[in-house]
């Protein structure tokens, strides 16, 4: 079994953001197993420290909660993302993006010409 | 905007948290749940799936200490909990809570209330744009004959160079604002380019223009004051009209709030105004603007060189930055004030410092088991500073209506024409002020208690505080020393203020006038148009009050001992048949009514006082003063049957002195004597400035007033009376900023006493409390009690010795600084610091007594079975 990453600091509120982006409302533990799977198993998601990073977004305005009933009929409380959220995803993403480029021009081989 | 946003959920949170948290376990549950479902669901047994899913999550505990810090704001929670602990303690003991409170709110209150008048009247900015640049310039003084003339050339020649950017005349004066139940304002005459000079613009309407001078129609700037009074701050009170004394004025402008120069004025009226305003004798003040880069040192020469000024009246000439004119004359007070509240707020500090001090060394013990329970010492030093700031803060809410109420007093006591007594208010300064002190006061308070909670020890100490830390007892003392001595320095200073003042109001000033009340009025020239009619009216006013019942004698002069202005005309006057070198001698030319110099008590010295025969048409009669003839060389009763050289009016025949009375100060007690030659005022009513009306009563003088007021009313409804005073009012009223300086200052002394006196009985009484022990057991062992009594007085005398040996020499020193620099501050005398020394040493061990009783009174069984 290859050493899974633990997710770094920044990133896990662009995950969730992303992730509630794609599949809608969800609850923490919905959410945290996502992750996992999106990551192709290659993240090894600390429970714990979601809560307190999705409470952050609420405090920011980019996410709502309600409590609402799970597909198997418990009790959870479920994230929705709201506007500001979406456009705070778009925001994240796209500088994501640039981040990564600009490290990937120095990764290229052809760079050290 | 975001991060604002989840503060303020998180500040909320700090004080909703139980739900919030209730929340969190909820949800934590819900996702066990959900990952032990999974966990059965892929085939694990429910306590494998329990035990994988808790794994999984780790540990609750800390989650939840996470979620609470993003959730709070958790320094602002230890906060909270400090204040409720502080407020817990001092519940316990409120009797030291209300004392350091009241302490505390004293300091703070007497330093607000000084900072809000002192703000006002010496800190502000004045309200005109750079203010550095403009300067007042006050003429070659008293003795110059002919000043008017030298004035008119004046602001054209010094126009013509390149010194002003704008200059203006003024005449500071009096008015009657207003027809029916018209009232006395300040009042100033103005040429055009007054307002230039200040840079005032208006806030309505225009200032005075060339063209206002050359038409003789009437116009008149308002100040913003006046505005808001008489026209309920209307903005079309521009075009509007008022009648000033007995004239119709349009208003052109009215000025900005702040701006009332000079002397609080109400009213500015142009220079031809044609009212009363020019003052006794229209001796003008001017002010100008400076160019910018003509440095403040070069403006004299450059006007005594415009002006052709030689001798003493080029040497006399003032030309002072607007700001030290205003400002410069109440600095000195103002300071001594201030330093005096300063002291008061020492005091309060070190007495509150005392006070936590021993409180420390008592709580030793819990503040020792806190840090062995684990809280930091970050922690406990938080709580002492805690715990000063909330009585700081309580101090400061008591202390502010207190300080509202002193400015508001101080506003009406002070004199209207103190320069920003105006503007004294509580506003944003003021409570900005009061802030600081509050912080001041916690800081120098808390300062040092907090260091030393700092320095408590983990360790559980023994049963008893420890009475060895020598440091804090030492800096204590030291405290202590330094009280003593400052409120010795205030005591010194307020003696010596008391007995200047009394030597003040003892002066001679030539007129002796205890049962005498004092009357000004103006003569409007509108109604009183030829000096015949005001003589007359005068005259008839005369015989009025003389019939009033219970007035014994009347008199009307044109200038009065203690109401003269600033500046005086004085005019050579020749005897003929005196040729010595004194002559002519210069005198200012007066005039009084038969009756004056009985009525206000000048001496009669040679020859008679005026009658009723000396009037128009009859011999012309004058009276000149001692000093005159001693300026001949002459003996009073030489002078007797001389005739002047020349007439004092135009046109007439030189008069015959037909008496000689005493020297009077016209500018009160701390002016000179002025030579003097008086006409009657039936010849030679007063035509500009006030009528002086001196009633001499048999009794109790105010009690005439409404009989007087009444009697004038019936001869012109009109014409209001104004400043009825006694002279002794007259006299207090020129020196009220000293006098009321001085209260301040005796009140500032008393609380520093007082406080210092708390100071010393506390320490004391502490350090007796610490060697209740140490006591018990010498006395079981053989000593007496009046040995322990005299150890305890002996340590407070000690004290009390090195404070007033410390406060005498800074007594003597300030003094001598003092009085090299500002001659009217009274000067400590040697004998004055004995006698205040005496009783501060006095007070000192006085409040040693208490505590060293108490020692005495140390039951030594009682304290040997506590071991």
């Amino acid at each position: 079994m290859t050493k899974k990453s633990d997710v770094w600091q920044g990133t896990l509120a662009l995950m969730v953001l992303r992730t509630l982006q794609a599949m809608g409302p969800m609850h923490g533990y919905g959410l945290a197993r996502r992750i996992e799977q999106t990551s192709g198993d290659a993240l090894l998601l600390n429970y714990g420290t979601l809560y307190p990073a999705l409470l952050r977004l609420e405090q920011e305005g980019y996410v709502t909660s309600a409590w609402g009933a799970s597909e198997n009929n418990r009790k959870a409380k479920f994230y929705r993302l709201t506007a500001g959220g979406r456009r705070q995803a778009e925001r994240a993403t796209h500088e994501w993006r640039r981040a990564t480029a600009i490290v990937d021009r120095f990764l290229e081989p052809e760079q050290s010409s | 905007m975001k991060t604002l946003r989840a503060w303020l959920v998180r500040l909320s949170g700090t004080f909703h948290r139980t739900r919030a948290e209730r929340d969190l376990a909820d949800e934590l549950d819900a996702h066990l749940q959900l990952h032990i479902d999974d966990g059965i669901r892929a085939g694990l047994t429910p306590a494998e799936a329990r035990r994988a899913a808790r794994l999984a999550l780790g540990s609750v505990d800390s989650i939840r200490e996470a979620y609470r810090e993003r959730a709070r704001v958790p320094w602002l929670t230890a906060i909270g909990r400090d204040l409720w602990f502080a407020s817990r303690v001092f519940r316990r003991q409120p009797g030291f809570a209300i004392g350091a409170v009241l302490t505390l709110a004293l300091g703070v209150g007497v330093n607000t209330a000084v900072f809000g008048v002192v703000d006002a009247v010496v800190l502000r900015p004045l309200p005109y744009p750079s203010p550095e640049r403009i300067v007042e310039i006050a003429g070659p003084g008293q003795g110059l004959v002919r000043f008017g003339r030298v004035l008119e050339v004046w602001p054209q020649a010094l126009r013509a160079e390149s010194t002003f950017g704008a200059i203006g005349l003024y005449v500071p004066g009096g008015a009657n604002l207003g027809g029916e139940e018209a009232v006395r304002v300040a009042a100033a005459a103005v040429s055009p380019g007054f307002f230039d000079a200040l840079a005032a613009r208006p806030a309505l309407g225009r200032t005075f223009t060339e063209a206002d001078l050359a038409v003789s129609g009437s116009v008149v700037v308002l100040s913003n004051r006046i505005w808001r009074e008489r026209f309920r701050a209307d903005p079309a009170a521009v075009g509007q009209q008022v009648r000033i004394d007995g004239l119709t004025f349009d208003v052109i402008g009215v000025m900005p709030p702040g701006v009332s120069y000079p002397d609080g004025t109400a009213l500015w009226l142009p220079t031809n105004g044609g009212t009363g305003v020019m003052g006794q004798i229209p001796v003008a003040k001017i002010v100008a603007r400076l160019r910018d880069g003509v440095p403040l040192t070069a403006v004299r020469d450059r006007v005594v060189a415009a002006a052709g000024l030689r001798g003493h009246r080029a040497t006399s000439l003032r030309v002072l930055p607007l700001r030290d004119a205003l400002v410069g004359p109440v600095v000195p007070i103002a300071a001594l004030v201030w330093i005096g509240a300063a002291v008061v707020l020492f005091m309060a500090c070190v007495n509150v410092a005392n006070l936590l001090l021993a409180r420390v060394s008592r709580r030793h013990r819990e503040f020792a088991v806190r840090r062995a329970l684990g809280a930091t010492r970050g922690q406990l030093v938080r709580q002492g500073i805690v715990e000063s700031a909330i009585l700081s803060f309580l101090g400061a809410l008591l202390a502010l209506p207190a300080a509202w109420w002193t400015i508001a007093t101080a506003r009406v006591v002070l004199p209207a024409t103190l320069h920003g007594v105006p503007e004294i208010a509580f506003d944003v300064r003021f409570v900005a002020a009061m802030a600081v002190f509050s912080m001041l006061v916690a800081v120098l308070a808390g300062a040092g208690p907090s260091l030393a909670i700092a320095r408590t020890k983990s360790a559980l100490p023994t049963a008893a505080p420890v009475a060895g830390d020598r440091g804090w007892a030492r800096f204590r003392g030291a405290l202590i020393v330094g009280q003593i001595a400052a409120s010795l320095v205030l005591l010194a200073a307020a003696a010596a203020l008391v007995q200047s003042m009394r030597d003040l109001m003892q002066i001679n000033i030539g007129a002796r006038a205890e049962r005498a009340l004092a009357i000004e009025m103006n003569l409007p020239r509108a109604r009183y148009e030829s000096p015949a009619m005001a003589a007359d009216f005068v005259a008839r006013l005369d015989r009025a009050l003389r019939e009033i019942p219970g007035v014994e004698e009347v008199g009307v002069a044109n200038q009065l001992p203690g109401r003269a202005p600033e500046l005086l005309l004085a005019h050579p006057v020749a005897v003929q048949g005196h040729a010595g070198p004194g002559a002519p001698a210069d005198g200012l030319l007066l005039n009084a009514s038969p009756g004056f110099f009985a009525a206000a008590g000048i001496d009669l010295l040679a020859g008679r006082a005026f009658s009723d025969q000396d009037r128009t048409g009859s011999a012309p009669a004058a009276i000149v003063t001692e000093g005159f003839a001693r300026l001949l060389g002459a003996r009073p009763q030489d002078l007797i049957g001389r005739r002047l050289g020349e007439s004092t009016r135009e046109n007439a025949a030189p008069e015959t002195i037909v008496g000689v009375v005493a020297d009077v100060r016209l500018r009160g007690p701390e002016g000179r004597f002025e030579t003097a030659v008086y006409v009657p005022y039936a010849v030679s009513p007063a035509r500009v400035g006030a009528t002086f009306v001196v009633v001499r009563a048999e009794r109790d003088p105010l009690a005439l007033a409404p009989a007087i007021r009444a009697a004038v009313a019936r001869l012109d409804p009109d014409l209001p009376l104004y400043n009825m005073r006694t002279f002794d009012q007259i006299r207090s009223a020129l020196v009220t900023e000293r006098r009321l300086a001085m209260l301040a200052i005796v009140i500032f002394a008393i609380l520093a006493v007082v406080l210092a006196a708390i100071g010393v009985y506390s320490v004391v009484s502490y350090a007796v409390e610490l060697r209740t022990r140490e006591i018990g057991i010498r006395l079981a062992i053989g000593a007496t009690r009046w040995v322990m009594c005299r150890e305890i007085v002996g340590s407070g005398l000690r004290q009390a010795i090195a404070g007033v040996s410390a406060g005498s020499a800074v007594a003597l020193w300030m003094s001598t600084v003092a009085s090299s620099t500002v001659h009217e501050l009274a000067r400590v005398s040697p004998a004055l610091v004995v006698v205040v020394a005496s009783g501060t040493v006095a007070v000192a061990v006085g409040a040693t007594l208490v505590p060293a009783l108490r020692a005495a009174r140390v039951d030594p069984a009682r304290t040997l079975q506590a071991e």
